[in-house]
């Protein structure tokens, strides 16, 4: 009976409590205080451009920036990513089936932690760009060399709409539990990611591929960063954030990022559950267009204030994106805040199912009859302060990221006054993330 | 994650579900309750078919004890996602009029299931773990009740 049970704990269970409203209102109040704070009281010369990075310890290039050290990762990428193509290809359709947890939780939450521990993760262990690997030693090619160069004029704008229709899959689409549409999608990610990187050469998968895009970026706050030679440094994590390079369509990419994490809070309110219900025309309709606008509210917000500022001689269509990198730590705050209790619960799960990939009462790995722990859950108010440190954190992160920039891009008298709008538009980010999660 | 994606993840493994909440709880509305205490895996509901006699005075103590009244009529299932608070423990009442047999779909930690039957269903709900928690009623997907249980 347990076999059947089980799986029905799914990806849900019970949601977070709301935070209750007197934290809400200390950390808007903290947010608001500290934001002002940086810009009052912080430096006045741009601290993270430039600067020299620090050597890594010799004991630790020895192992970690080795050939041996990266085809192992690469392995065991490829290893794992094989031995999900079984319960994939042919597991149950149901949410017994190890994939669905693998997906939306190792891979879309996981990856976060990842990347903010260990650099730049997924690009470490990425299948595709493996197989992209293989092909070009097979062929002979260099990895880089495709068979014309990448747009430089695309920019990070493929990542953007995969990363949206990622989001579109989990967050809206009335099939993302089902085993076909998902083995569908998979099997369009991996088709588009090889003849991409065919065509363009690895240049693909860094602006193309949403999750080593978004797994990048992430990398970008870890201190784990890579010299002008390609050499392992240290690096602090917002001197590395700084060196997010600002090609086009990095704003959409912060946006689907911040705002698809925003939907999914506000997708769970009464508010909107009544409004669906009542309503003649499909949720997925519904759906669609409260995800894009979600997306739109922030990446119009972001680039309307970040152009809002009176500048010299420098071309405010570029502030959007020479500013966006300081969205990472508030879309990291805001991560941690929304999935922290899932990534822990329903990952424990997966970990549990990933034992029985077919659901035949095997035992593979002998986590199959492990226990998940929800300890979590039961100590609401721990939760509630951790969601509520990682939004502020995140935010005031955010802030610094885009003080430094500004002393950098706006003219010298107008880098305070300037960075106003800026200012506020992370300030009602981070009013309304605080928001959702007081419940709407 | 929400109900609309919630409901759809769970669909297939509620038909596996279903099935053995099916063999394990006898289908003929007969008068005794039908309780599981054997299988440790069935939640903590006991979904009590009480056909016509709705004199059932039982053990309420309290009388402003929380309540859901679902109603169910073809595809118009009431009410529209109503806010319930409830202490993790407390117990919430439970009254199901429906013109067909069902299931309502608890999305506790873990997850909890009261099936009713064509008629007047009275069953019982506790929380145990904190959380927000959706009632849905499954074959509409509609939810009936947004539960939080502190």
């Amino acid at each position: 009976m347990n076999q059947f049970i089980l799986p029905m704990h799914g990806l849900g269970g019970g949601s977070d409590l709301p935070i209750p409203a007197s934290m809400a209102i200390a950390a808007g109040t903290a947010a608001l205080t500290l934001s002002f704070v940086v810009l009052l009281l912080a430096w006045r010369t741009p601290r993270f451009a430039g600067g020299p990075d620090r050597q890594v310890p010799i004991v630790l290039v020895r192992i970690f920036d080795t050939a041996g050290w990266s085809l192992l990762l690469r392995a065991l990428g490829l290893l794992f990513f094989c031995f999900m193509l079984w319960p994939t290809l042919f597991g149950p359709d149901t949410l017994i089936n190890p994939i669905f947890g693998v997906v939306y939780v190792w891979l879309w939450v996981g990856l976060v932690p990842a990347s903010l521990l260990f650099g730049r993760f997924y690009r470490a262990v990425s299948p595709v760009r493996t197989l992209h690997l293989l092909v070009s030693r097979a062929t002979g090619q260099p990895p880089s060399r495709g068979l014309r160069d990448y747009p430089a004029r695309l920019g990070y704008w493929p990542a953007a709409i995969g990363l949206f229709a990622f989001v579109w899959l989990e967050l809206v689409s009335p099939d993302s539990t089902y085993l076909g549409p998902l083995r569908l999608s998979i099997a369009i990610y991996v088709a588009v990611m090889v003849v991409g990187s065919a065509v363009y050469g690895d240049r693909w998968l860094e602006r193309a591929d949403p999750f080593e895009v978004y797994s990048t970026l992430l990398a970008h706050l870890s201190p784990w960063g890579r010299d002008a030679r390609g050499h392992l440094v240290w690096v602090s994590p917002l001197r590395h954030l700084s060196r997010i390079p600002a090609d086009g369509g990095l704003v959409a990419v912060v946006a689907v990022l911040l705002g698809s994490t925003a939907y999914d809070s506000w997708r769970d309110t009464a508010t909107w559950i009544r409004f669906l219900q009542g309503s003649n025309i499909s949720s997925t309709v519904w759906g669609t267009i409260g995800l894009l606008v979600a997306v739109a509210i922030v990446g119009v917000t972001f680039a309307a204030a970040s152009m809002a500022t009176g500048v010299g001689g420098v071309d405010r269509r570029q502030l959007p994106g020479r500013l966006a990198h300081s969205v990472v730590p508030i879309i990291v705050g805001y991560m941690v805040a929304h999935y922290l209790s899932f990534f822990i619960q329903t990952g424990q799960l997966t970990l549990i199912q990933l034992s029985d990939p077919m659901g035949v009462g095997a035992d593979l790995f002998g986590t199959a009859d492990w226990e998940v722990n929800y300890w979590l859950a039961q100590n609401p108010t721990f939760l509630a302060t951790t969601k509520v440190l990682a939004i502020v954190a995140g935010h005031v992160l955010g802030v610094i990221a885009a003080h430094d920039r500004a002393l950098e891009v706006l003219p010298k008298k107008h880098q305070v006054t300037g960075q106003l709008p800026l200012l506020l538009a992370m300030v009602l980010y981070t009013f309304m993330g605080l928001f959702l999660l007081f419940g709407a | 994650m929400s109900t609309l994606v919630r409901s759809t993840k769970t669909f297939a493994a509620l038909v596996a579900a279903t099935t053995v909440l099916a063999a394990c709880s006898s289908s003929e509305p007969t008068s005794e309750p039908t309780t599981e205490p054997t299988s440790s895996a069935t939640p903590s509901i006991s979904p009590t078919p009480t056909p016509s006699d709705t004199a059932t005075a039982e053990e309420e103590p309290t009388p402003a004890a929380p309540e859901l009244l679902v109603r169910i009529d073809g595809p118009n299932v009431q009410p529209n996602a109503e806010e319930i608070e409830l202490e993790t423990g407390e117990k919430l009442m439970i009254e199901i009029q429906s013109d067909r047999a069902g299931e309502l779909h608890v999305h506790s930690t873990p997850e909890q299931y009261v099936e009713f039957d064509a008629g007047r269903t009275s069953a019982q709900l506790v929380i145990e773990t904190p959380g927000s928690v959706e009632v849905e009623e499954h074959d509409t997907s509609a939810v009936v009740a947004l539960i939080e249980a502190r």
